[in-house]
C-alpha cells in the first residue's frame, strides 16, 4: 500500500505554517506547543495523555525530500499552508513494524506529521491527542 | 561488510550506571534537554543539554527496538547492549536517512549518530557537537 498524506483539522481557525515552540516527552505525556507565524501570541497545545510510542524530529532542511515528495504527488489543498497532517501507510511505520518483529501492527497505530517553520515531526501512537487553543 | 554500521562504546561522563531510564526530553528556547535516572537507583540522574538544539532525534519505545537488539547480539556475539547504555554508530542507517532525505545537505556537515539505548526506550541523537552533560543533585 502506498504512503498517504491526509490534511487534518483538529480545531478550527488554523490558519497557515506554525512554529514549533517546545516538545515535552516524559514517561505520561508527550506534548507540544505550536505558534502562528504572524501572532506569536496565538499559541496551540496538542497534548497525548501516555507517552507515545516513537517521535522523531528533524530540520526542516534535511527533509527536503519528503516534501518535493508531496508537492509532486498531492494538490496544492492537501499540503499548501498546512502544518497539521497524518500520514497513512507511512515509511515510518513500516520501520516500526520491522523493529519491532511485526508487534506494531497489533496496536492501530496512527502516524502523525507536523510540518513547522523550522522542524517536521513525526508521531506514533496508538491515541488521539487533546488540541486546544491557549489564549 | 559495506554496509554493516559499527557500534562503539560512548562514555560522555566517568562514573555511569549500566542501564538508565529516559525521564524526560524537553526541546525548546533551552535546546534539547535529556534527563536520564539509573535503572538501580532512580536518585541516579543525569541531564544532557544540546544548546543549540541538534539536526534530528528520535525516540523509540523499547517494544518497537527488538529487532535492533536481536540483530546487535547476533552481530556482536555478545549481551553488552543490555548492560551498557550510551553508543556511537559509525556507517549509520539514520545518517544515511537523512543524506537521502535531505538531498545530499546532510553529507557536508560533520554528523555524528549518538544512541541512549535505555532501558525503556531508545533516543538517537543526529549532531554535529558534543553537548554538555553532568549528574544532578538532589
Amino acid at each position: 500500500m502506498s504512503e498517504k498524506l491526509i490534511r487534518w483539522e483538529p480545531v478550527k481557525e488554523l490558519k497557515g505554517i506554525y512554529y514549533l515552540d517546545s516538545t515535552a516527552d516524559t514517561a505520561s505525556s508527550f506534548e507540544l506547543v505550536f505558534s502562528d507565524a504572524i501572532d506569536e501570541n496565538k499559541q496551540l497545545q496538542v497534548k497525548f495523555s501516555s507517552r507515545v510510542k516513537g517521535f522523531r524530529s528533524t530540520y526542516e532542511t534535511f527533509r527536503e525530500r519528503s516534501l518535493l515528495d508531496f508537492y509532486k504527488k498531492y494538490d496544492k489543498s492537501v499540503y499548501q499552508d498546512w502544518t497539521f497532517f497524518k500520514l497513512a501507510n507511512s515509511e515510518y511505520l513500516a520501520w516500526l513494524s520491522d523493529q519491532s518483529q511485526g508487534e506494531s501492527e497489533k496496536w492501530n497505530l496512527t502516524h502523525y506529521l507536523f510540518t513547522t517553520m523550522e522542524f517536521i515531526l513525526d508521531i506514533v501512537h496508538n491515541e488521539e491527542p487533546v488540541v486546544q487553543w491557549l489564549f | 561488510m559495506k554496509n554493516s554500521e559499527y557500534w562503539e562504546n560512548w562514555d560522555p561522563i566517568e562514573g555511569l550506571e549500566a542501564k538508565y531510564y529516559i525521564d524526560s526530553i524537553n526541546d525548546g528556547v533551552n535546546g534539547l534537554e535529556i534527563i536520564l535516572s539509573g535503572a538501580k537507583d532512580n536518585a541516579k540522574r543525569i541531564k544532557f543539554i544540546f544548546s543549540n538544539s541538534v539536526e534530528s532525534y528520535k525516540r523509540t519505545d523499547e517494544t518497537y527496538r527488538q529487532e535492533l537488539l536481536f540483530i546487535l547480539q547476533r552481530q556482536y556475539q555478545t549481551d553488552i547492549f543490555a548492560h551498557r547504555t550510551f553508543f556511537k554508530v559509525k556507517n549509520s542507517p539514520y545518517l544515511r536517512w537523512l543524506s537521502e532525505e535531505s538531498e545530499g545537505i546532510a553529507d557536508d556537515r560533520p554528523l555524528q549518530h549518538l544512541v541512549i539505548l535505555a532501558a525503556d526506550s531508545s533516543l538517537d541523537i543526529i549532531s554535529t557537537y558534543e553537548q554538555e552533560v553532568y549528574f544532578l543533585k538532589d
